[in-house]
């Protein structure tokens, strides 16, 4: 008796690691989901149908690799632009364009941008389903000539959190990238 | 929940039996009956003394001993027995009485306590255990919470459920963890993965603080600890017992049933099952609900053996199931994150106004454990015995996080499958010699989805030791000394694309995700010198190595709760401890005093060094670590007390010490625990004939500011002031604090059998504090007051009635 247990559970065993190990699921998605390497951001000159596109990338995520491009956010003094925001996952061939996703989930998301000692105004933040600003689309006006950053933040606010003007502290952040940025 | 009524009730029966007449004459006697607590057998020939008479009994052939002519008192009564370790016990005597006695088995525990060899497996002072009354107040709480009742003994936290085992300062892979003797292989690569193991499958938890091991692997610098079930019963019969314990901070129910059993038609086949189901919501600090911090666990076990005259198999297989809930407040994006909420000082209100819920949603982990084994042993001749042991582990742990979409994948799985065979011979040459010579393999293959966190590998590892004891007259000297070959190949990552893509400038061209191997030699030895009856001193020296671990070669990415960046480093080398550990065991006169020192020099001592500048991401930038060398010296003092006044009360007092030092940088080493020191006082009732062991015991603990970390790092603090400085942390240690706590019990004999009762109140005056070793002081309090419950219900049926 105790040998053919013996036999028999030393067989559930190998048999045990044996699948386990032809188990590997190497077909699965190996890479992060939702991941956030790039922020693209399109100014649309008024009267201009073409942007001008400024990005900050990453496309191995945090940690690895630097940046592969960090631009220097440039506008014109006293001029007025429309913006747009993309976030993309280009770790991934093809990219993956995340901003819809952002958008459908635009109650528990947020943009924000705040610049320093740059003369750049931000108004007319769209809003989400629930009329709070959501901020993937805004405009932007410039005042004379200068120098400094312009941050953009991406807050993910789920479990009904976001209110209507909610403070930058509210979330947790998914993007944050201060750009440089110069009027001239 | 009547948690406060059955206190007051306890208490008023206490108070009831304690108001005894004393008799004045000398007519008491004292008997009763000693067994193997293991084997349930009679012990013939076990010598009972009363310390305080000089009196010594055998037992006779049913196990039975009796003293008579005693006048009222207190006394010490010691027991010892050849197979057995020598137990001993209070007691107050004021009538007949007859306190019948378990005493643990040791020789067939000789082979898995082989730590640096022997029978009295471990040198006194730096060795605890657990067992018995102590065990029992601890039920309920996970493996790494229960441990730090031991001196020397931490927890590194995550959150308010998360705790794993700290030994001297060291943890993760190298403090060994022995799962009813297989070495546990989980993920321990952070230090948010709490041991794998429900401790209500042990009799008794075993801490060998500083020796490393010799039959299960040199690397555990850190320590061991021990989880071991009690030994199969073989005697006639199927007893079992449920054990209930109620916790009323988060509202923990935890249910815990075993039954085991032996016919007589089949005295050779023993048989267990075991099972615990345990739910716990959210938790409370003084002021607020921790969000989303609750836990629920299924765990089971069964166990098969046979036993013949010169040889014996048994088969174990268990498996753990966790859900562990992380707090919503300490889910943070990036560094701002982190800053606001260090300065806020308190979770933001949409996360303190949450209510008490069992609900775990995201993020949380979830995690399984199987765990198969088979040992075998065979007597080969009067004195020594062949054991083989087969074992198989599988281990899964899924992150869920924090999502955009409704996902139902988790974001990281790793998938851990370990196979191990171990070849052991005891022999015991003569009457002063004894030991072990063993051989052991391993291979292990680690698979993951979704993040990467470390690489897809696989890993082998074969050992081979010795270890021998000498015992003469009032000497004891130990040796052991093992060799172990490993590696690490087929490294790989999910990704296509190229390999320095992941790893980036760390990996030399040419060697992207090479194999690794590495060899060493550890040892040990050690004396130990009986000086009077009560008093033994003991030096052991040790030297063990560690080879650097999958994580810390290859980690590479960001740490969301700890809101930074590590990275391994390809050029690791095995680190090496050289330790002195001295030990002093002083029992006599009432006093019961372990203290022991250590000293460890560790040379290469792998851990995270700040780097700068801080690293570029999306979401800003994080202060970088990257896995590097230096040699460490840790030295430290760990001491247990205890005195026994002589109308019932005890005191007793622990103290742990650490100086933990960083010789290359010439600074103090990070993350390492403050000094603690605990008192308590305990009255022990009389027994009567329905209420035993009754006690009530009342404690403090206190555990100093550790102001012993680096003077600088690489993180910016940005004080009120506007200055900037370069910190080592984004937050200094938090403040001192002092914790008390209650406990009552007592065992009410219900049917013949002692059904256990524990009353506990921890953190009685609901202080608010924050502790250095939790991840999570940047975010919140400490849990508030918990009430607790425990009750043990033994059974047993049996065919015939004995007596």
């Amino acid at each position: 008796m105790k040998k053919s247990f013996s036999r028999l559970t030393a067989s559930v065993i190998v048999a045990g690691l044996v699948f386990s190990s032809c188990n590997k699921s190497n077909d699965q998605p190996g890479n992060e989901e939702e991941l956030i390497t790039t922020l693209r951001v399109s100014l649309y000159k008024s009267g201009s149908t073409t942007p001008i596109v400024f990005e900050f990338s990453d496309p191995d995520g945090s940690g690895g690799n630097p940046p592969v491009r960090f631009d220097t956010i440039k506008v014109d003094a006293g001029s007025s632009y429309n913006c747009s925001l993309q976030v993309l996952d280009e770790s991934r061939t093809p990219a993956v364009d995340i901003t819809p996703e952002v958008v459908a989930e635009g109650t528990s998301h947020q943009f924000y941008y705040q610049p320093t000692g740059v003369s750049i105004i931000v108004q007319n933040l769209n809003t989400d389903n629930k009329n709070y600003p959501l901020g993937n689309t805004s405009t932007w006006t410039t005042a004379p000539a200068t120098e400094g950053f312009m941050k953009i933040t991406l807050k993910h606010k789920p479990g009904g959190i976001k209110t209507a003007n909610d403070d930058i502290t509210i979330g947790e952040t998914d993007v944050e990238v201060n750009f440089p940025a110069v009027v001239k | 929940m009547g948690g406060s009524q059955s206190k007051y009730f306890l208490l008023f029966l206490f108070l009831m039996f304690s108001v005894g007449t004393a008799h004045s004459q000398c007519l008491l006697s004292l008997g009763g009956r000693i067994t193997d607590s293991d084997t349930r057998e009679k012990l013939d020939g076990a010598s009972v003394t009363i310390r305080e008479l000089a009196l010594t009994t055998t037992t006779d052939t049913t196990g039975e001993f009796r003293f008579s002519g005693l006048c009222p008192g207190n006394y010490t009564i010691e027991i010892t027995h050849i197979d057995c370790n020598p137990t001993s016990f209070h007691i107050h005597l004021k009538e007949d009485e007859r306190h019948d006695v378990q005493m643990p088995h040791k020789v067939g525990q000789l082979a898995e306590v082989m730590i640096v060899s022997g029978a009295k497996a471990t040198p006194p002072g730096m060795a605890e255990e657990l067992k018995g009354r102590a065990l029992e107040s601890l039920k309920g709480l996970s493996l790494g919470e229960a441990l730090k009742q031991v001196s020397g003994v931490t927890a590194l936290q995550t959150g308010s459920n998360i705790y794993k085992p700290v030994i001297h300062g060291l943890h993760s892979n190298r403090v060994l963890i022995l799962n009813n003797g297989i070495r546990q292989e989980g993920q321990q690569w952070g230090s948010e993965h709490a041991p794998e193991i429900d401790p209500y499958i042990a009799n008794r938890i075993t801490v060998i603080k500083g020796a490393s091991s010799i039959r299960y692997g040199g690397d555990a610098i850190g320590g061991v600890v021990l989880v071991e079930p009690k030994l199969l019963r073989y005697v006639p019969g199927v007893s079992g017992e449920m054990n209930a314990a109620m916790f009323s901070n988060n509202l923990q129910g935890v249910l815990s049933g075993m039954l085991e059993g032996n016919s007589s038609r089949h005295p050779a086949f023993a048989w267990r099952l075991q099972g615990t189901a345990k739910r716990g919501g959210n938790a409370k600090t003084p002021d607020y609900w921790l969000a989303n911090s609750g836990v629920s666990e299924y765990n089971g076990s069964a166990t098969v053996g046979w036993r013949y005259q010169t040889k014996g198999v048994e088969a174990f297989y268990s498996i753990f199931n966790t859900k562990l809930g992380i707090f919503s407040g300490a889910h943070i994006g990036n560094v701002t994150d982190l800053i606001n909420a260090i300065n806020s000082k308190e979770p933001p209100d949409y996360i303190k106004n949450a209510d008490f819920s069992y609900v775990i949603g995201r993020p949380y982990q979830q995690v399984q454990h199987q765990l198969g084994k088979i040992k075998a042993y065979l007597n080969t001749g009067e004195n020594s015995r062949l054991n083989l042991v087969l074992s198989g582990q599988y281990n899964r742990r899924q992150e869920y996080d924090i999502v955009r979409t409704s996902r139902s994948s988790p974001q990281l799985e790793l998938r851990l499958l370990t196979a191990m065979a171990d070849l052991v011979w005891d022999h015991y040459a003569g009457k002063y010699l004894r030991g072990s010579i063993g051989a052991t393999g391993m291979y292990q293959q680690n698979s993951y989805d979704y993040r990467y966190f470390i690489p897809n590998y696989k890993s082998w590892n074969t050992g081979v030791f010795a270890a021998e004891k000498l015992t003469w007259k009032k000497w004891q000297l130990e040796a052991g000394v093992r060799y172990d070959l490993k590696g690490l190949y087929q490294i790989h990552d999910n990704d296509q694309s190229p390999f320095d893509q992941l790893t980036g400038n760390e990996i030399a061209p040419g060697i992207p995700y090479g194999s690794r191997n590495f060899h060493g030699f550890s040892g040990n030895t050690g004396v130990t010198w009986k000086w009077t009856e009560g008093l033994r001193l003991s030096v052991t020296i040790g030297t063990a190595w560690r080879s650097p671990q999958i994580n810390e070669i290859y980690s590479d990415g960001l740490h969301h709760g700890a809101a930074r960046i590590e990275k391994g480093n390809l050029n690791l080398q095995p680190e090496r401890a050289n330790s002195v550990l001295g030990a002093v065991q002083y029992s006599g006169g009432g006093w019961n005093v372990d203290a022991g020192f250590y000293l460890k020099q560790i040379t290469d001592f792998i851990y995270l060094k700040p780097t700068y500048p801080p690293e570029l991401t999306i979401r800003g930038a994080f202060p970088t670590f990257k896995f590097e060398q230096t040699d460490a010296r840790l030295t430290g003092f760990d001491l247990s007390a205890s005195y026994l006044f002589a109308n019932h009360f005890q005191a007793s007092t622990k103290i742990s010490i650490l100086r933990a030092w960083d010789k290359k940088a010439d600074d103090w080493l990070i993350q390492m625990p403050p000094d603690r020191g605990e008192l308590a006082l305990e009255y022990q009732f009389s027994d009567s004939r329905k209420w035993k062991q009754s006690y009530i015991r009342i404690g403090g603990m206190y555990v100093a500011k550790q102001s012993r970390v680096p003077e600088t790092g690489n993180i910016e603090v940005k004080h009120p002031d506007g200055s900037i400085t370069m910190e080592s942390d984004y937050l200094p240690p938090p403040d001192a604090y002092f914790l008390m706590n209650i406990e009552t019990g007592t065992d009410l004999v219900l049917g013949g059998r002692p059904v256990s009762f524990i009353l506990g109140v921890t953190n009685l005056l609901n202080a608010k504090y924050r502790d250095y070793m939790n991840a999570f002081r940047y975010f919140s309090d400490e849990t508030g007051t918990n009430i607790s419950l425990r009750v043990k219900v033994p059974f047993e049926f049996q065919r015939k009635k004995t007596s």
